[in-house]
């Protein structure tokens, strides 16, 4: 292997470095499944990630749910999501505790339960 | 110094609240679109740039190394020209957030860098034209933009992780 292409090769290797370091959304925790119940406070529907907020027993949750397009495929749209409605979540916790955080596997609005994933 | 974040967080959610933010976060396709986008973009420019560089450093001595810049370069350019009129999008839909990030400032840092590595470049060795081989520091700043690149790619793809 020639100088040159040591060199080469280096640079190229460099590039993962970065992925090395990072553990996705700060780890989210894959062991079990968080579920969560309650009122809707906000709606965000939007892009990259449409997001609700939510109140479980005095506790404020912010779940992360599907891009928009995703959300429609699957019916729920913008109209779908009411403040004031109650809804249940399936997903994993961000492994920051301080974090009252759920990336949603599932949506579960007026009886019928959408996979997001 | 403090005056200039809150002048640039201050910037950052009026494009956040803007129509175009509005139009980038909930616009039916559009966010998918202009991430494609961002991704042809980075092609192009990565693509050929690392090929030259790979060249520049010594590999395909075949190849003369002045007609492959020439292709190449504007073919670099569009890309880079798609990055950033379309990473100006993508950063109006989520501005705040974003500004804030440290994965996505260090992503404008190394292209800043690599940037001014490229220009440097150019500056100091022109195209090569005359078929001489590069001399070692045009071959280490070929190393630099390689490394630059790549890093500054994987960094945007990495931003949603953090």
């Amino acid at each position: 292997m020639t100088l040159r292409f040591k060199l080469a090769l280096a640079a190229l290797l460099l590039a993962p470095l970065p992925a090395a370091a990072h553990h996705g959304w700060a780890g989210q925790d894959n062991s079990k499944v968080t579920t969560l119940e309650g009122k809707i406070d906000a709606v965000r529907y939007r892009n990259p990630h449409a997001e609700i907020d939510l109140t479980q027993a005095g506790q404020k949750w912010t779940v992360t749910l599907a891009p928009i397009e995703r959300m429609e495929t699957r019916g729920i749209t913008q109209a779908s999501l009411k403040v004031g409605d109650t809804v249940r979540i399936a997903g994993h916790r961000n492994l920051d505790m301080a974090k009252y955080e759920v990336k949603a596997n599932e949506i579960t609005l007026g009886g019928k339960t959408t996979g997001l994933r | 110094m403090e005056a200039l974040s809150a002048a640039i967080l201050s910037a950052a959610a009026v494009l956040e609240g803007s129509s175009l933010g509005a139009t980038m976060r909930g616009g039916r396709g559009v966010y998918p679109a202009v991430n494609v986008a961002h991704v042809a973009g980075l092609v192009l420019l990565v693509g050929g740039i690392l090929v030259v560089d790979l060249r520049t450093v010594g590999l395909g001595r075949a190849i003369p190394l002045a007609p492959l810049s020439r292709l190449v370069t504007p073919l670099a350019v569009a890309g880079l020209l798609l990055l950033a009129g379309s990473g100006f999008l993508l950063f109006a839909a989520d501005a705040g957030p974003l500004v804030r990030s440290a994965v996505f400032q260090a992503k404008l840092a190394l292209i800043a860098a690599a940037l001014v590595n490229a220009l440097l470049f150019r500056r100091l060795f022109g195209d090569f034209a005359d078929g001489r081989q590069p001399p070692m520091l045009a071959r280490t700043m070929a190393v630099l933009s390689i490394g630059l690149w790549l890093v500054a790619g994987a960094l945007g793809r990495l931003i949603a992780y953090t």
